[in-house]
């Protein structure tokens, strides 16, 4: 380029400019049909009643100012909170833990599959297992009467969250103990055997070393999890009893509020436009929280 | 660098002109629902979306009938497989132009996805078609009229019914002879047997918990018992809750809650997955199921060898109890957007053939609603059952009507009463208060 004259570099620009809209306009097309579009249209269906076909009745935000009201929302809102935050917290806790661990290991790569298995395997298997050895009569409480202690009746309605809590943990694990890894791994091995020398305890290597070292890729994965965490739908679904069944309603999160109120349930309710509305509070919701996040983590980059 | 400069100039145009292009294109896949202009009378196919998949025993029945149907009549039938959603599939459908002609479901499930919006096609005119297999009667002289309160809306017919699964007791008579020589009658004869039961040691009653429309079957029987039918659904449309509050109401919600309160659930029940309790109740470790009509075919795998399914209708709950039994019934609807309508009535009335419905008694098995075919011996006490009483919609109605509230307050309640984790008075009083807030916010 700097070889060239004036008028060339001119007509390079103009050509640029001309070409421009054909190298963009097919994906920015792609992208606004099957998403601008949609999400526009969620919205617009959010204003209205509708079943699903026929004419839609305007109901302005009369659909908003129920959602606010309807326990069922306000539950499955708390819920999906709470697998943010505290599922959450445990996925990053035990991660953090694993990559500490899996580090030191000498046979590390198969430790990493291992732990990165149940994420490779679908989560809908994954709840049916969860689920039978959980059960009354299954593993765990077959366990436990070996030990000659009364059977713990983990699925009952008022436990059956934190059982489901635990099985998201299970199952993610595996891929944040992979992203982390990736950034641990990077870290030059002489920090470490330096905080050794000067009589850190393992709490400090990871708080003085791994942590602002890997401090991108964490704060990559916490973004990735908030918006895995909103998705999250099968593992809670599987658990309804019966075919088509959906699970009980104390246990849904803000992605099983959108199936149960329009498609789910044995006789689905078809309330489009209220289950468009809450699609849309909950995207508003989690999009305000990444962007808020990305505000909170962005740290200078530590060069090594 | 040029190129972001020009792509923030240019951007938001970009963005309108996209935006607006996908906009049309979803306003495009909608259109106004409409009929399918008038009926026409010599159509040489139709399309048929059935509530089956390929492999259940009523598929293979139904495509038997549809290939004798176009050996007799010269009529094609483009059938899909569609399976237990295929209303979910017909809803989006309707937004098109390609939707089928013949849909199949259940009553509460066609009301809930197609009669609402009046999608389906009056079908008074299919009970005067003659039924298959050259018989001279017609479809309205074979099916009982009974039926008619669950397949009409406004005096017109949404459905036409081809099998039944109805709700009561199941027990397997080979173990328990007694109850087949003398079945409860009254809820005190049935709490004097439970009682029995308990003491020798047995687990009485099985009941998945995690399912939470049975609760609402077994609550609801009790209700339609004191309350009578209908009044069920008239109480869940009280927008204020108060009609909760009748002495009926509680009288029926303390009888079904002493089943949990005295402990005659069989343990696990509040902590299982379904199917594990059905499971157990198959294996001969409880002895009563409340169930669907369903059950023989669902457990025959599992049960026994030469075991005998009995079953007996839901004991009389206080002094004028109505005895009418739950039902959800299958069955076809046309779609008035559908092209090829005529062809598809003619076939529900080809269907409705004896030599069809003992097919679909015998080889499914499924009751049926003709009462002039042959039953295997496992159903041979429900199908006594619904010959001889009244019939009521599943939760009478009340699913089907209005489903948001069955989910969100009806069932969720039920749930807890025979978990045995709400008291009556608490059960009342929040079902009175819940509903109260539904109809304040979703009136």
């Amino acid at each position: 380029m700097a070889g060239g004259s004036p008028t060339q570099h001119q007509s390079v620009d103009v050509l640029r400019r001309r070409v421009f809209p054909l190298f963009v306009l097919p994906a920015l097309a792609m992208y606004c049909i099957f998403m601008v579009g949609p999400l526009l249209y969620t919205g617009w269906i959010s204003l209205h009643k509708w079943n699903g076909n026929g004419p839609m009745e305007w109901r302005g935000l009369r659909n908003y100012q129920v959602l606010v009201k309807d326990p069922m929302f306000r539950d499955a809102f708390v819920n999906t909170l709470l697998v943010l935050f505290v599922v959450g917290g445990l996925v990053f806790a035990i991660s953090f833990m694993w990559a500490m661990l899996i580090r030191e290991m000498q046979a590390r790569n198969f430790a990493r599959r291992v732990v990165f298995f149940p994420f490779v395997v679908s989560s809908i298997v994954l709840s049916i297992v969860w689920g039978f050895i959980f059960q009354y009569d299954g593993l765990v409480n077959h366990f436990i009467g070996s030990l000659g202690m009364e059977p713990v009746r983990w699925l009952a309605e008022d436990n059956l969250l934190k059982v489901i809590g635990g099985g998201l943990v299970w199952i993610n694990v595996g891929l944040y103990v992979t992203i982390l890894l990736a950034g641990v791994d990077r870290i030059p091995e002489y920090f470490y055997e330096e905080a050794e020398l000067s009589g850190a305890t393992a709490f400090q290597r990871f708080r003085y070393v791994t942590l602002p070292l890997s401090w991108d890729v964490v704060s990559v994965a916490i973004i990735l999890w908030t918006i895995n965490s909103l998705k999250i739908f099968e593992f809670i679904l599987v658990f309804g009893g019966g075919s088509g069944t959906l699970p009980s309603p104390r246990v849904w999160n803000g992605a099983l509020f959108i199936y149960g109120v329009s498609f789910g349930g044995v006789i689905p309710s078809y309330l489009f436009g209220y289950a468009s509305a809450a699609a849309v509070v909950m995207l508003v919701l989690f999009g305000l929280l990444v962007a808020a996040l990305r505000r909170l983590l962005s740290r200078e980059a530590v060069e090594y | 660098m040029r190129f972001p400069d020009f792509a923030r100039q240019h951007s938001g145009r970009l963005l309108a002109i996209t935006v607006a292009a996908a906009l049309t294109l979803a306003a495009c896949g909608s259109s106004s629902e409409s009929g399918g202009g008038a009926e026409p009378t010599d159509s040489k196919e139709f399309t048929y979306w059935s509530m089956y998949t390929q492999e259940e025993p009523m598929a293979k029945i139904l495509q038997s009938a549809l290939n004798a149907f176009k050996t007799e009549t010269g009529i094609k039938v483009n059938v899909q497989w569609a399976g237990r959603d295929v209303l979910n599939k017909v809803t989006a459908a309707l937004n098109t132009d390609k939707v089928p002609d013949l849909v199949e479901q259940s009553d509460n499930k066609l009301k809930a996805a197609l009669v609402e919006n009046g999608a389906v096609a009056d079908l008074g005119d299919v009970y005067k078609l003659p039924v298959g297999g050259n018989e001279t009667e017609a479809v309205g002289d074979v099916l009982s009229e009974k039926y008619d309160p669950l397949t009409q809306v406004d005096g017109k017919y949404f459905m036409v019914p081809t099998n039944v699964q109805a709700f009561m007791y199941w027990y397997q008579g080979n173990r328990l002879p007694d109850v087949v020589k003398n079945p409860p009658a009254t809820w005190d004869e049935f709490t004097s047997l439970l009682s029995d039961m308990k003491q020798a040691g047995e687990n009485p009653l099985a009941f998945d918990g995690d399912a939470a429309d049975y609760a609402a079957d077994i609550v609801t029987a009790a209700m339609i018992r004191t309350m009578g039918a209908g009044a069920v659904l008239k109480a869940a449309e009280d927008t204020t809750g108060k009609a909760w509050g009748a002495p009926e109401v509680r009288e029926a919600v303390e009888s079904v809650a002493t089943l949990a309160a005295d402990d005659y659930f069989i343990p696990g029940y509040d902590a299982s997955k379904w199917p594990a309790i059905q499971q157990k109740w198959a294996a001969g470790k409880a002895n009563l199921i409340y169930m669907g009509s369903w059950l023989p075919a669902e457990t025959r795998n599992e049960v026994a060898p030469n075991t005998s399914y009995n079953s007996f209708n839901f004991p009389a709950v206080g002094e004028s109890s109505d005895p009418s039994v739950q039902v959800a019934i299958n069955g076809f609807s046309v779609l008035k957007k559908g092209a090829h309508r005529d062809a598809a009535k003619k076939f529900i009335a080809f269907f409705l053939g004896k030599s069809w419905m003992t097919k679909v008694s015998l080889e499914a098995p499924n009751l049926t609603p003709r009462t002039d075919v042959e039953v295997l011996p496992s159903l041979a006490d429900a199908a006594k059952i619904i010959t001889d009483n009244p019939l009521v919609a599943q939760n009478d109605g009340v699913a089907g009507t209005y489903p948001q509230y069955n989910t969100s307050v009806f069932q969720p309640l039920n749930g807890k009463l025979l978990l045995g984790s709400i008291s009556v008075d608490d059960y009342i009083s929040e079902l009175q208060k819940q509903s109260a807030k539904f109809w304040e916010i979703n009136g």
